[in-house]
């Protein structure tokens, strides 16, 4: 077995897209979710975004909570949740513990809610998270992160339809049994894994790895294409709940709005469009991350961010 | 003393017969005008004045003042700024970063965001607004003859040239063709300037009226001149320093 004492997420999973960064897009955005929740101090944004490689040790706690993708994982969920949903009981790990894991993803810290929500919903039966090397890894910061995550979700109800997601912190709780290859469970994988292939293949085919997004350029983060994605086959009452979770309204204050389409413009996932010149923008909540950047931008204060209303 | 970029304008020598607009149109490939965007980043205010008999008409050529403390680059909000000062005092715009949300436009004092709506003769800076892709010549892949030729972009690809119509050059900020939703204004021709050469519009005056080059060199043309003649600047009450002077008025306190 390979010492695995050092090895953690590595920086080369994070994938960094600079003109996303709503302080690259805006000098004057007061945006600092990653540089809050960087446990290693990675994360620089006096002269715009910047990672400091050497203090970065890949938990990717901040691809779960930048709102634009400027950061984002660079390996592929959707390959992950493909291989999870071939085994009844799955366990998902990380880089320490592959060798008792079904799918691994860099660290456990990138899932973000949306995540575990796409998770919840895309499998069933039970999910075992494996944190039996969270201990002692460098990036233990992110164990309460995760389970605080967890909560929220289940709080408002969000992970009741789906499987049952644990957290496992002691190598006694995992029980991580190779793929199953009897008839019918072969059959029942295979149809599962065709049909999670048809959506990777139908979502990727927009765009490949899109490193650099010019800054006219409107690009949707992962996150919330998963979200999109995982939403769009769930029943009313769990979409309703998803709406009053993740949902974003914006909207324009009538007699402030000059129609100047600055917003449209700062935007970065292309959320406002501009209907009618000089008119207040067109909104799109399907494409919005709720990042406030619009609301931030306006000069005219004219815009409002409010959650968006369950019905 | 770093350089500073500037032009003179001698009203005397300008006949106003627009062939700095035209060397500037086919410089830069500017746009006809749309959208309430001009795209002339060379253009030109005309003042009739006065009752018949006495009667007075004056051109005075305006194009980016190219200003020392330029109000369009404080304004843009991206990180590195679009909109920015070069070395030697060029107002400068990146087409990459720039995302088109018109701040530029809005604090510049010589540009309007609408030049029919809000009645301005001219604007330094222009976005390429709209829902159509502009330089529609330059991407049209419709026969040029019905059934007999391909289109000039299609034929101009293949021979690896520009079209006829299309100047092309090769800066790292900017595109000879640009896109929809970014703002372009006049750039000094910095691509020929960083040559040796002269803006395109001060090389085709016939009357040599626009004199360009290094305003902090006291040896520089412009510079004589600036010291020569009183020079006028316009709206000097802005404070953002232009670089763009005008000399030899033929009315006013300007005359000589």
């Amino acid at each position: 077995m390979p010492d695995s004492s050092n090895l953690t997420g590595s920086r080369d999973d994070l994938r960094i897209d600079r003109s996303r960064c709503l302080r690259m897009r805006f000098s004057d955005s007061g945006c600092r979710r990653c540089l809050d929740i960087c446990p290693n101090g990675a994360v620089s944004l006096d002269d715009g975004l910047s990672i400091n490689s050497k203090q970065c040790r890949g938990c990717l706690l901040c691809t779960a909570v930048c709102p634009a993708g400027a950061l984002e994982q660079g390996s592929d969920f959707s390959a992950c949740l493909a291989q999870l949903s071939r085994v009844p009981e799955p366990v998902l790990g990380c880089v320490r513990t592959n060798e008792c894991s079904h799918a691994t993803m860099a660290c456990l810290g990138s899932l973000s809610e949306e995540h575990l929500f796409a998770l919840c919903h895309a499998l069933d039966g039970r999910l075992t998270l494996n944190l039996s090397q969270c201990g002692d890894c460098p990036n233990s910061a992110m164990l309460a992160i995760l389970a605080q995550r967890l909560n929220t979700l289940s709080a408002s109800g969000l992970s009741d339809e789906g499987c049952c997601i644990v957290l496992a912190e002691s190598a006694q709780d995992i029980k991580c049994r190779a793929e199953s290859v009897d008839r019918r469970s072969f059959f029942r994988s295979f149809g599962k894994v065709l049909l999670q292939n048809a959506a990777v293949i139908l979502s990727n085919t927009r765009e490949q790895t899109e490193q650099r997004t010019d800054y006219t350029g409107k690009r949707l983060p992962m996150r919330r294409e998963l979200l999109n994605r995982t939403r769009s086959r769930l029943s009313l009452e769990l979409e309703l709940l998803v709406r009053t979770h993740f949902d974003t309204c914006v909207s324009f204050d009538n007699s402030s709005c000059t129609g100047c389409q600055g917003c449209v413009a700062i935007c970065p996932t292309g959320a406002l469009m501009t209907g009618v010149m000089d008119e207040k923008p067109v909104f799109d909540y399907l494409l919005c991350t709720g990042c406030g950047l619009c609301r931030e931008f306006c000069l005219d204060h004219a815009v409002r961010v409010t959650p968006r209303a369950g019905l | 003393m770093s350089k500073q970029y500037g032009m003179v304008i001698d009203l005397q020598k300008c006949v106003g017969c627009g062939a700095c607009a035209l060397a500037c149109k086919t410089e830069n490939n500017t746009q006809a005008r749309v959208n309430g965007q001009t795209f002339n980043w060379a253009d030109f205010i005309y003042t009739e004045e006065g009752k018949f008999p006495n009667v007075s008409y004056s051109t005075i050529p305006v194009l980016c003042n190219h200003c020392s403390d330029a109000p369009c680059v404080k304004a843009c909000p991206v990180t590195p700024k679009a909109m920015y000062k070069t070395a030697d005092g060029i107002t400068m715009h990146n087409d990459e970063r720039c995302i088109g949300c018109r701040r530029c436009q809005k604090a510049c004092p010589y540009s309007a965001t609408d030049v029919a709506k809000e009645k301005a003769e001219y604007s330094v800076i222009s976005a390429n607004i709209g829902t159509e892709a502009p330089h529609a010549a330059s991407r049209d892949t419709s026969e040029m003859i019905k059934g007999c030729t391909a289109s000039g972009a299609e034929v101009a690809k293949l021979a690896g040239a520009a079209p006829p119509y299309q100047n092309k050059y090769n800066h790292p900020d900017y595109e000879n063709i640009r896109k929809r939703g970014v703002v372009e204004k006049c750039i000094f021709c910095e691509h020929r300037v960083k040559q040796g050469m002269k803006p395109n519009c001060a090389e085709a005056c016939p009357a040599q009226a626009r004199i360009f080059g290094d305003l902090n060199d006291s040896a520089s043309e412009p510079a004589k001149l600036l010291k020569k003649f009183k020079p006028m600047r316009l709206k000097e009450e802005k404070k953002t320093n232009p670089n763009v002077a005008y000399i030899r008025s033929f009315k006013g306190s300007n005359k000589v």
